[in-house]
């Protein structure tokens, strides 16, 4: 456990030191939560007041917000693995006495939790400017933190997954773009979930892209116990799900890899 | 010209060496454009018009960029690459070569994900606009390579 922590630690220090790559992924995260905001500002303003679902633009903005924290936030760890396979490198891991998939996981959470620390704040000062600062109690805060955490985790689950494929494929990025997408669309990155008809909303909130910061941010927005523990549970179950599949995925392919890309 | 053309032929020649993943890119990425217009489809639906922009205004406009996007990807793929290049020292080899240098780079690469762009912007002209003429067919084409 001694030797992971050291290297959450170096891959921590080394993701920071890009700092303009930080700061320009933040800037184009303003700029689309500017706009999205800006829209549904415009929507709430013209359309009827059931359109939203008993949500206030507020809480749906906090919503978006938490959502792209995740989505901007999370570094391309499906890539890195991909990159891994084609140019060989990954022999070289599987030989070292680390689990591969926890190795890559940590590496790429460091780089994913400086960039949490750095846009939780950020999102902070453009969610106050632009949607306004609900009303704080230490459960909000912590619920939602906790819900963020989780986020990060589904998210560099679903990366591991996606980027393990390429043991035996020779091309994973188009099944990512997929995924991403099914996250744009299922975790309230442009729309809230409460836009959608019920079908639709019923199937966000089955599958894991609802919880991958959408529930966070309306927590923060309006706390609700019940609406919290349901989160939290179904966000602890697709963790655990997801853990299983990695770990059995991996399992498989590793015995079937093949060097360079499938 | 013929130089860069024969550039450009190679580059698809590569790409489509590896035949399942010039499959997968392409599908997927029109798929993933699908994805797209569903989105903006269950938004639309609900609301109506914004601002007097329906639907069909949108998802033109997506096909569009669609269009622009995947032309530039597929000529000039390789102009995401300038940066790499001059830090690692790839540029001043590009410099010694006769020709445009720059011309060069933007063409040493294809990505052959655009086609999947390309085809998504003449699927969905071809559904909103069925009994269009050569003309409107023209002026798409004109203002996606523009």
């Amino acid at each position: 456990m001694y030797k992971y922590w050291h290297l959450f630690l170096i891959s921590l220090r080394q993701r920071n030191v890009f700092l303009f790559d930080v700061l320009s992924s933040l800037f184009s995260y303003s700029i689309r939560i500017f706009l999205v905001i800006t829209l549904y500002r415009y929507l709430n303003a013209h359309a009827s007041a059931d359109s939203f679902g008993g949500y206030s633009v507020r809480d749906l903005s906090w919503g978006l917000i938490f959502a792209q924290i995740a989505t901007v936030g999370m570094p391309n760890l499906s890539w890195e693995i991909s990159e891994d396979v084609k140019s060989g490198k990954i022999a070289v891991y599987l030989l070292n006495p680390v689990k591969y998939p926890a190795f890559k996981a940590l590496e790429v959470l460091s780089g994913a939790f400086s960039n949490l620390l750095v846009m939780t704040v950020l999102a902070l000062g453009i969610g106050a400017a632009f949607a306004g600062l609900p009303e704080l109690s230490l459960a909000s805060v912590a619920g939602s933190l906790f819900l963020l955490v989780g986020s990060f985790v589904i998210f560099a689950l679903l990366h591991l997954l996606i980027g393990l494929l390429s043991f035996v494929l020779e091309e994973v990025q188009p099944i990512r773009w997929i995924v991403w997408k099914f996250n744009l669309l299922l975790g309230g990155n442009i729309l809230p979930i409460t836009f959608f008809p019920p079908w639709l909303q019923t199937v966000a909130y089955a599958s894991p892209f609802a919880y991958t910061g959408y529930t966070a941010g309306l927590t923060f927005a309006r706390f609700n116990p019940e609406s919290f523990l349901r989160y939290a549970l179904t966000q602890a179950l697709w963790i655990a799900i997801l853990v299983s599949v990695t770990a059995a995925t991996y399992s498989y392919f590793s015995r079937r890899l093949v060097a360079n890309g499938g | 010209m013929g130089n860069y053309f024969r550039i450009f032929a190679a580059n698809m020649l590569s790409a489509m060496e590896y035949k399942a993943a010039f499959l997968m890119q392409s599908s997927f990425m029109a798929v993933n454009n699908a994805f797209i217009v569903f989105v903006w489809y269950v938004f639309f639906q609900k609301f109506g018009t914004i601002g007097g922009l329906d639907f069909g205004h949108y998802i033109i406009l997506q096909a569009l960029m669609g269009l622009a996007f995947g032309l530039q990807q597929l000529l000039f793929g390789g102009c995401w690459s300038i940066a790499y290049k001059i830090r690692d020292g790839g540029l001043d080899s590009e410099l010694l070569l006769p020709g445009s240098p720059l011309l060069r780079i933007l063409m040493s690469k294809t990505d052959i994900s655009a086609v999947g762009d390309i085809c998504f912007a003449l699927v969905v002209f071809a559904w909103l606009y069925v009994d269009a003429s050569p003309i409107s067919f023209g002026i798409f084409l004109v203002v996606g390579i523009l």
